[in-house]
């Protein structure tokens, strides 16, 4: 049986507050800074619209395709696309060749930032109050957004 | 520059009129001694000049920014900042505003905590500040812009969508005394005409970008103080109906409790108060929520109009403030008319207060037939045709026919028209109010003693409020203080009760001064809720974000000494005991409403005054820091400064 976790996001819930950010940088450099942050939410002031972006973990990942020195590798059993920081020589093709362009890059380090979805609990879904981001099994991973959606319908049916 | 934790240690000096950009270090003395901020930005000024009467829209004026140790950093709601001026122009106080959203984090990510502004600029400029890096650009193609179109054509300029803007939209620009900064073209510094003040010194607006982290001092008791204010917030049950609601609840509460100002504060209930209240409005406008920088309320919500004539508006800034200016104060009761104006207003630079004051006062002289069509341009100001509100809205921020008069805000309208109209301009200190008081007298006393004119962000207690659902015993418990300290009697939770308040709006202005300064949102805090964090709490979160010892003494002890400094400041422009009264209908009765018949006693009012003073240890007759005072708290250099243009009282 296929128990692999995906991170998702409910757009709806997203509330653009960034504290995604502010959490991944602070438990992964240290710092609290959206500049190292493997997460990031995209704004829309006018439309009031929020949406955060990351590695989602591709079955098919490109960046592990062209990466020269082999430095990234898929873990069979969680399915996470993992880079090596010691074998990666920071030639930074995987953010070329991302098609999302969810890998970054440490302007000061110079070490390529990439989500691992922190081995299994990942703190931007610890940190995320509406619950916009959840990392849940794949399998049920849409269902509440299904059923919300159905709602309607139950609200059209209740006025018959 | 200093090593730092939580500040990035760096204050930017930016001569207008020579275009010249210095950074100096932010100093240790600076730091500990005011913490950040609204604190910082105080001691700054005063240091520049404090001790000497300017013109508000003269270059001497000197405005600063600033940003708080917590602000950028995981410490929820902390997308704060304070911008601050020597003097400004809604009230005969200094200036200082408060606003959220995104640049102020984005502001400590390019390296600074604080930018102060001298001088004046001759041509329109914007000051562009990127990483450790700050430049003055020219902004002719900006100026006359609104504030969204200015944040959008920066985006656009530096091909960036990412940078954050506060800017000045055209009330600022053509010197509105209420015109106010707006940051990400939503986030208003409402009070005190801060948009004004930078409109003299022709700078439209602060584009901000930056990749530099908030270094932290101690990781993991930071992590440990942000999970135990996490813990308290998810305890509360009243932060549940304010993160479902944001301040669109308030009219459920102010309208039964008869401070729903209505018709120009002619009284405290609105009749068509329900079309105003979440149970009607959300079913039909809301669509969703929104936040401000790492903040777990998103108190914004975003609504949305399906209906003639505001078809397709959607806005998703709206507050308390605006609903009762442009609601029930100008007997309006259609909501999405109070959301265009809120657009209007954040888009044109106005703060919604000032503006919503002014036309409530226009109606008023209207209904009384004092003004008419000829002194209108023509617009029937009867109450509640919004249409009329919203053409004159654009025409107050350009000055143009009798928006120039609404620009001098209610009370210096009425000055330039006369005829009886200044019984019906209605402020404190020159500003505007924030609602009704007689129905939480409380309230009165801190919009009369507040430092920078009538507001609930100083020391209005939400003890008068909430303090009814509790025991005096309770709410000591509550809040963490000795009887001796802070004493909690049946008088200081009785909204129709002037007695012991003193000592809850002095703890009170503390506890703002500190939230202000250290960055973080006061929803967040015991002023919103009296279970939420308070200064033990803040002073474990900037312990461990600075590395400093912050207990909540020292706390407690750099909030008095900013108040104090704010209210020296205040005696250099001559304001006193003499200015903290009450406008006139406030001491009149209630003539509607659940609270019909209540007034605020005058008597009762300078008794109070005198309680405020003593509990202070202020001379009780001018309502003036004492030396004694000053020098406890390390203030002996401004007590010096205050003799020698003899305004220091004695110490009684």
């Amino acid at each position: 049986m296929d128990t692999r976790y995906v991170l998702i996001v409910d757009v709806d819930k997203c509330t653009g507050c960034r504290r995604c950010e502010v959490a991944c940088s602070f438990f992964k450099e240290n710092e609290c800074n959206p500049a190292k942050s493997r997460i990031h939410v995209l704004s829309w002031v006018r439309e009031s619209m929020d949406m955060p972006l990351y590695c989602v973990q591709c079955t098919k990942p490109i960046c592990k395709d062209v990466c020269p020195v082999r430095a990234i590798e898929v873990n069979e059993k969680t399915g996470i696309v993992l880079i090596d920081d010691d074998l990666c020589i920071g030639c930074r093709l995987c953010m070329i060749a991302c098609p999302i362009g969810a890998i970054s890059i440490d302007v000061e380090s110079k070490k390529i930032l990439k989500c691992d979805l922190c081995e299994g609990k990942p703190k931007c879904v610890e940190y995320c109050e509406p619950r916009a981001l959840e990392y849940a099994p794949a399998i049920i991973s849409n269902l509440a957004k299904m059923r919300r959606n159905a709602e309607k319908f139950l609200e059209l049916a209740a006025l018959r | 520059m200093l090593d730092m934790y939580g500040w990035m240690g760096k204050i930017l000096e930016v001569e207008l009129t020579k275009r010249k950009i210095d950074v100096r270090p932010l100093s240790e003395s600076l730091v500990m001694g005011y913490l950040g901020g609204r604190g910082i930005n105080m001691r700054i000024i005063w240091d520049l000049v404090g001790p000497k009467r300017i013109d508000p829209l003269s270059p001497e004026n000197v405005q600063v920014i600033g940003a708080g140790p917590l602000t950028g950093t995981l410490s929820p709601s902390s997308g704060r900042f304070n911008i601050s001026a020597r003097r400004g122009t809604e009230s005969i106080t200094f200036g200082d505003s408060n606003a959220g959203g995104f640049w102020a984090p984005e502001l400590k990510y390019a390296g600074y905590d604080h930018i102060v502004l001298h001088g004046a600029s001759e041509k329109a400029v914007y000051l562009w500040i990127t990483d450790n890096h700050a430049e003055l650009r020219d902004a002719s193609h900006l100026w006359g812009k609104t504030t969204s179109e200015t944040d959008e054509i920066l985006k656009e300029d530096h091909g960036d969508p990412e940078i954050h803007t506060a800017c000045i939209g055209p009330a600022g620009e053509n010197l509105v005394r209420y015109a106010c900064v707006i940051a990400d073209a939503r986030r208003a510094a409402g009070r005190t005409g801060m948009g004004a003040v930078m409109g003299s010194k022709k700078l439209k607006a602060i584009a901000v970008r930056g990749t530099q982290g908030v270094r932290i001092a101690k990781p993991k008791q930071f992590e440990q103080a942000v999970k135990g204010v996490m813990k308290i917030y998810r305890a509360s049950a009243n932060l549940e109906t304010f993160i479902k609601y944001g301040t669109p609840i308030l009219p459920s509460y102010s309208n039964p409790g008869g401070h729903f100002t209505t018709r120009n504060s002619q009284t405290g209930a609105f009749e068509g108060a329900e079309k105003l209240m979440v149970d009607y409005v959300f079913p039909r406008y809301y669509l969703k929520d929104r936040g401000c920088f790492n903040c777990p309320i998103r108190c914004t919500k975003v609504f949305e109009i399906r209906e003639e004539p505001f078809e397709g508006l959607r806005y998703d800034k709206l507050e308390y403030n605006t609903i009762y200016s442009f609601g029930s104060n100008v007997g309006n009761d259609y909501f999405p008319a109070i959301l265009k104006a809120s657009e209007l207003c954040n888009d044109y630079g106005l703060h919604v207060d000032g503006t919503g004051f002014s036309i409530a006062w226009a109606m008023e002289c209207f209904e009384k037939g004092l003004l008419t069509r000829k002194d209108t341009n023509g617009l029937d100001l009867t109450w509640g045709n919004y249409r009329a509100i919203h053409t004159l809205i654009p025409k107050i921020a350009n000055r143009e026919g009798f928006g120039n008069i609404l620009a001098e805000g209610p009370k210096g309208a009425a000055e330039k028209v006369k005829r009886g109209t200044e019984k019906y301009a209605h402020s404190i200190k020159g500003m505007t109010l924030y609602g009704d008081m007689r129905a939480r007298q409380g309230w009165g006393l801190a919009y009369c003693v507040s430092t920078r004119g009538p507001d609930h962000l100083r020391g209005a207690a939400d003890t008068e409020f909430m303090g009814l659902q509790y025991s005096p015993e309770e709410v000591q418990k509550m809040l963490g203080e000795p009887p001796e300290k802070l004493p909690i009697k049946r008088g200081t939770l009785d909204p129709l009760s002037l007695e012991d308040k003193a000592s809850t709006i002095v703890w009170f202005e503390h506890l703002c001064a500190i939230v202000d300064s250290a960055g973080m949102c006061k929803y967040m805090t015991g002023w919103y809720a009296l279970e939420l964090c308070k200064f033990r709490e803040l002073a474990k979160l900037l312990s461990a974000v600075t590395g400093m010892d912050f207990d909540e003494l020292l706390l407690k002890r750099i909030g008095e000494r900013i108040y104090n400094l704010e209210r020296a400041m205040n005696a250099v422009d001559g304001i006193t005991r003499k200015d903290e009264v009450l406008p006139p209908r406030q001491y009149e009765p209630l003539p509607s409403g659940p609270k019909k018949g209540v007034r605020i006693d005058p008597k009762q009012l300078e008794k109070a005054k005198n309680d405020y003073y003593e509990w202070r240890g202020w001379n009780i007759s001018t309502g003036l820091p004492t030396r004694r005072k000053l020098e406890e708290l390390g203030l002996k250099d401004v007590a010096d400064e205050l003799e020698k243009i003899k305004i220091l009282p004695t110490d009684q």
